[in-house]
């Protein structure tokens, strides 16, 4: 029953919006809308946010350069709904909702992205390309962690470990390495 | 580096060049023949295809950050587009030391990854560095079982040799007197972290039979001619700064080059080896340049072929004459069968909650290894023949692995920037069976950019490796719910061949020319001085990671190559 869902014109409909060729430029007019939901995911602390360390340029770069088309115009398209969610429930741009109200409209989306069965979430992903909102959490922990101030003041860089010690105390607060 | 000396062109007038020795390859064998054959006061022509790498001077990336790449080491569509096998295997920190599959194609009868590297150094650059004997369990197991050939040494023949190369090339790891994995000369062994010592713990109370231990590496952890110990940064593949592990470059290369004897000709495709029907030897070889497109001679009085396994029968059932029309030295039919490379798809994961405060510091550049334990003794029960090592790692997750987790804001922060549970991620490295029917052979038509025949692979894992794949992921989940690891899941990738990269076979040692290429010296039965000591010689593949074997038995031949020029037999 599951697969027959998924075999419904609903999905016909989206694969063939999601082989034909991506508006990129359309992307690129939403870079503050993207640093937005990144810093709502990674938000500055005692430490960087994702704004701080331009996780924004990362996100783009990557799904211009570094994604097929099928995760590119999903991601776009999820971009999309995403704004009209918005403007629909909450009768305004994500950027002038409420704190609260940006945490629920996430959750929102991470709730509708995930399927209860994680055999289906791998289908899906297979064929439709990854759902915008798990696409973008990756690439946002990804900007993130692998920048210079996620890595060095987020998390812990140890350039030059030198010394290898397999089982030391865990300091307080003790971030975890940014690489491996 | 000096590039070479003389260059002669076969078409011009001027005199061709004459060397005592030509090896052709520059990799981990390669670099081994030269450098023998130079201590021993050869006048050798070493013939690499790719270009020059020069030690640390050409590592540009290896002292990078993550950040100071565009974007950090992710690989754009149009790359893996372009270059889907090398876009596996490598990104942007090291794609320079990996053959791009657009400028050298080859034919998939069935698919194959064939993992090349086309630079002075070769693989060496890139290579795992994990070094293990192999035993007369390995180099007996065809004679008992009836399988293929016998190989044509025992292990007392080649343990000098493995001694030789180990106190040279500098390997770390732990005595443990196994019989079927014999300790060599090692440096002091790297450690193993909480979680790996705990599994280990629990394997030793649970059978007397198996052990885990730390991974024998030639990554240095003391001062060696020079070079430094390693600094765990586990970033070797761009080629490491300090000296800290074995490759041509950093090791053979240079030593050759101390002797005054060496001559390195970078760009130059060896296309075929010169027979000489009046002699009955090998005069020379004939190369492109891979630059220019000419062609040029070179000569010599012995010839070692290091062009990696498949690259060496490429190059010897290229090189026909009257006298061999299939092939040089293949009276026996056997050149081009017999491939195998090592499984490496199926193995067992787990995460533990134990241990919570407990952290490492460093990046040590190897994992741990439970050495074979199935069938080290006849008829024990099991629907496989041969065996396989386990190999893993432990580690806590860290934030390539937490960011599936729900939720936003400062506690999603926390998540993916604090260290999560231990895990420990184990397969098996296990042996393949030579077929006769798993083959390279030579397309009668396709060729690539120098003219050269595009090499065709036909390959596949059959019944006794999948079975052993089967028991692999038995017996990885059963340790690690053992020692209690929670949330076990076995696995198996069903990678395609040649993705472990131990391309071994189609050029095989034998006792008897009938039915074998080269014998126990690695010399071509039908031809005495041309001499093969890469992976192509290997009568079977074993289960271990198959580098130091060709580095010692390629340090015997060598040996026996140089006794033999001396005695005048050659």
């Amino acid at each position: 029953m599951l697969i027959s869902a998924l075999v419904s014109y609903l999905f016909i409909y989206k694969w063939i919006n999601i082989i034909s060729n991506p508006n990129l430029s359309l992307l690129h007019k939403k870079k503050s809308l993207i640093a937005e939901i990144a810093e709502i995911m990674i938000p500055r602390t005692e430490t960087p946010g994702a704004k701080d360390v331009k996780v924004e340029d990362f996100i783009l770069g990557m799904i211009e350069f570094c994604t097929d088309i099928k995760t590119q115009n999903s991601f776009i398209n999820g971009l999309e709904r995403f704004e009209l969610h918005c403007l629909n429930n909450y009768h305004h741009s994500f950027l002038k909702c409420s704190h609260q109200e940006q945490i629920q409209i996430l959750t929102y989306f991470e709730k509708d992205a995930k399927f209860r069965y994680n055999i289906i979430n791998k289908i899906n992903n297979k064929i439709l390309g990854k759902p915008f909102i798990v696409k973008f959490k990756e690439l946002a922990v990804e900007g993130y962690c692998t920048s210079k101030l996620g890595a060095t003041i987020g998390l812990a860089y140890d350039y030059l470990p030198v010394r290898y010690d397999g089982c030391v105390i865990l300091q307080q607060n003790q971030k975890s390495w940014a690489t491996r | 580096m000096r590039y070479f000396a003389t260059k002669s062109k076969i078409m011009g007038n001027t005199v061709a060049a004459t060397f005592d020795a030509i090896v052709i390859g520059s990799g981990i064998s390669g670099g081994w023949a030269a450098m023998e054959l130079c201590k021993k006061g050869l006048k050798t022509l070493l013939l690499e295809r790719g270009r020059n790498v020069e030690h640390i001077t050409d590592y540009g990336t290896a002292n990078l950050n993550p950040w100071d790449f565009k974007f950090r080491l992710n690989k754009t569509d149009k790359e893996i587009q372009a270059n889907p096998l090398r876009s596996q295997y490598a990104d942007e920190s090291n794609k320079h030391f990996f053959a791009s599959d657009v400028d050298h194609p080859y034919v998939q009868e069935k698919p194959f990854s064939w993992v090349r590297g086309y630079q002075i150094g070769g693989r060496s650059l890139t290579w795992g560095r994990q070094c293990y004997r192999l035993s007369d369990l390995d180099f007996e197991a065809n004679l008992k079982e009836g399988i293929a050939v016998d190989w044509p040494l025992r292990y007392k023949e080649i343990a000098p040799w493995y001694d030789y190369v180990e106190k040279f090339i500098g390997v770390s790891g732990r005595a443990e007197g196994l019989a079927h994995l014999p300790d060599g000369h090692f440096l002091p062994p790297m450690e193993l972290n909480c979680i790996e010592n705990h599994l280990a713990d629990s394997i030793r109370k649970s059978d007397q039979n198996r052990l885990l231990t730390i991974a024998r590496v030639a990554n240095l952890t003391k001062n060696l001619d020079g070079r430094q110990p390693c600094k765990n940064r586990n970033l070797c593949s761009r080629g490491c700064p300090y000296g800290a592990y074995f490759s041509s470059n950093s090791s053979t290369i240079p030593a050759a080059f101390e002797t005054g004897n060496l001559t390195l000709r970078p760009y130059a495709i060896v296309s075929e080896i010169l027979y000489d029907s009046k002699s009955q030897k090998a005069i020379g070889v004939r190369i492109v340049d891979t630059l220019t497109g000419e062609s040029f001679e070179y000569y010599a009085r012995i010839i070692f072929v290091n062009a990696s396994t498949i690259a060496t029968t490429g190059l010897l059932l290229n090189s026909t004459s009257t006298r061999f029309p299939n092939g040089l030295g293949n009276d026996s039919g056997e050149l081009g069968h017999n491939l195998m490379d090592h499984h490496s798809s199926a193995g067992a994961y787990g995460t533990h909650e134990q241990f919570q405060d407990r952290y490492y510091k460093g990046r040590r550049p190897c994992g741990f290894i439970i050495p074979r334990f199935r069938n080290l003794m006849p008829n024990s029960g099991l629907n496989f023949l041969r065996g396989y090592n386990i190999h893993g790692d432990g580690e806590r997750q860290e934030w390539q692995n937490s960011m599936e987790a729900n939720g936003f804001g400062e506690s999603f922060k926390k998540h993916i920037t604090t260290p999560g549970p231990w895990t420990v991620w184990m397969a098996a490295w296990g042996e393949c069976l030579p077929y006769k029917d798993n083959t390279v052979s030579l397309h009668a038509t396709k060729k690539d950019k120098w003219g050269l025949p595009q090499i065709v692979i036909d390959f596949s894992f059959k019944d006794n490796e999948h079975k052993m794949m089967d028991d692999a992921m038995d017996t990885s989940q059963e340790m690690l719910l053992a020692a209690g690891f929670k949330g076990v899941n076995s696995f198996n990738y069903r990678k395609p061949g040649g993705a472990t990269v131990h391309e071994m076979g189609t050029c095989r040692m034998g006792r008897d020319p009938k039915n074998s290429v080269l014998n126990g010296n690695n010399q071509l039965h039908a031809v005495n001085n041309v001499f093969i000591t890469d992976g192509s010689c290997m009568t079977s593949s074993a289960s271990q990671n198959p580098s130091l074997t060709y580095m010692a038995l390629t340090a015997r031949a060598c040996d026996f190559a140089v006794k033999e020029l001396k005695k005048g037999n050659i």
